[in-house]
């Protein structure tokens, strides 16, 4: 595994490392001779930075959940024999909301 | 007939390293070919080393195109594997079924198939606000919206619970194809909750960790001031409790004389 991704799965896993102080972060982040724009962009707590460091896609959307359900018109372009009709449309009960 | 396809849809968790579960990293690790959401990049690096086969959902996302063609084909390419007989994983961020519509609808369509699907749970968003902001959803209530469906919809708010709105930084957006909405669709918000809340109510924009360096965004400001807000697609919005509970007398009136009974009839000879 790559060794800032090994670094940042340690610091998420690891109750000794989960919230270490700067001070105490360092002296884990320097026998690893990580890039020293890493080792700031991790001190730094700067996440756009270390994205960029690691080419990270920068770009990214999360949301999956329609706030209405999908119109007739909206069906996948990947599924072309699917034709509208083929099944029931989505009801409200498919948005699941329960949390 | 069952067919040897499968769909099994994991949680990853909120934080990189902290929050998936040993099962739902094993079903990643042990995939023909995993689909992955997750929240930011470095994450999806760090999931795409746990198999050789993991294919980004990203590339779904169109600009200025209705999120929910996206979702659709979300949903077809994942079946499209099943299909092929394979045992496919499905990773999002959080909890797969929590404010999440592809997880459920392509396990549903993978049913509807006779194709073995299934969930397993992953710590979610709201899990890492109940901790970041010390609240009990059992201490007064708690209610859940998306925050565009609770504009669409005339809704029972009760302001002695707890309000949680998410996807509130596209609040209002019925196109589906906007990444945020500005100040006209916020001050639309605070007009629907002006019906319940007054505007100098405190509320809370939360943005929870998915990086183990970084720190929760807990910010707190009067409702009014949300209309000019900084808010990401990550951002919730937390309304805490306004008014305080009022009892149903009546059916406390009956429970004490249901108790009343049971005193009697529990009573020594």
């Amino acid at each position: 595994m790559n060794n800032v991704l090994q670094l940042l799965q340690s610091l998420g896993e690891d109750a000794a490392m989960r919230y270490l102080a700067n001070t105490q972060l360092e002296k884990v982040l320097n026998p690893l001779n990580l890039d020293p724009a890493v080792q700031q962009a991790i001190t730094q707590q700067d996440d756009i930075k270390l994205a960029q460091l690691l080419h990270a896609n920068n770009k990214i959307v999360c949301m999956i959940l329609p706030a209405e359900e999908p119109s007739p018109s909206e069906q996948p372009a990947e599924n072309p024999s699917k034709q509208p009709g083929d099944e029931p449309e989505p009801t409200e009960t498919d948005i699941k909301l329960a949390v | 007939m069952e067919q040897q396809g499968s769909l099994v849809c994991v949680g990853t968790g909120i934080t990189l390293g902290s929050h998936i579960s040993p099962l739902s990293r094993s079903y990643i690790e042990q995939a023909d070919v995993v689909f992955l959401l997750v929240a930011d990049g470095i994450t999806e690096q760090w999931v795409a080393q746990m198999n050789s086969d993991v294919r980004s959902l990203q590339p779904y996302y169109q600009s200025g195109v209705s999120r929910m063609l996206s979702y659709l084909q979300m949903v077809a390419a994942i079946l499209a594997e099943v299909r092929q007989n394979k045992k496919v994983v499905g990773a999002f961020y959080g909890h797969p079924g929590v404010f999440a519509w592809v997880p459920h609808k392509a396990i549903a369509e993978a049913k509807a198939e006779g194709f073995a699907a299934h969930m397993e749970p992953g710590i979610s968003a709201e899990d890492c606000l109940i901790a970041d902001l010390a609240i009990d959803p059992g201490s007064y209530g708690c209610q859940h919206f998306e925050t565009s469906q609770f504009m669409f919809y005339k809704r029972s708010i009760d302001t002695a619970a707890f309000l949680i709105l998410w996807q509130v930084g596209v609040a209002g957006d019925r196109s589906l194809a906007k990444r945020s909405t500005d100040a006209r669709y916020r001050q639309l918000l605070i007009e629907v909750l002006a019906e319940y809340y007054p505007l100098n109510h405190q509320v809370i924009l939360y943005e929870a960790v998915t990086l183990p360096i970084q720190q929760p965004r807990i910010s707190r400001l009067a409702l009014s001031e949300l209309v000019s807000a900084e808010m990401d697609p990550k951002t919730t919005l937390v309304i805490p409790p306004a008014t305080p509970m009022i009892a149903n007398q009546q059916m406390l009136d009956k429970l004490a004389a249901l108790q009343a009974e049971d005193d009697h009839y529990q009573r020594p000879e």
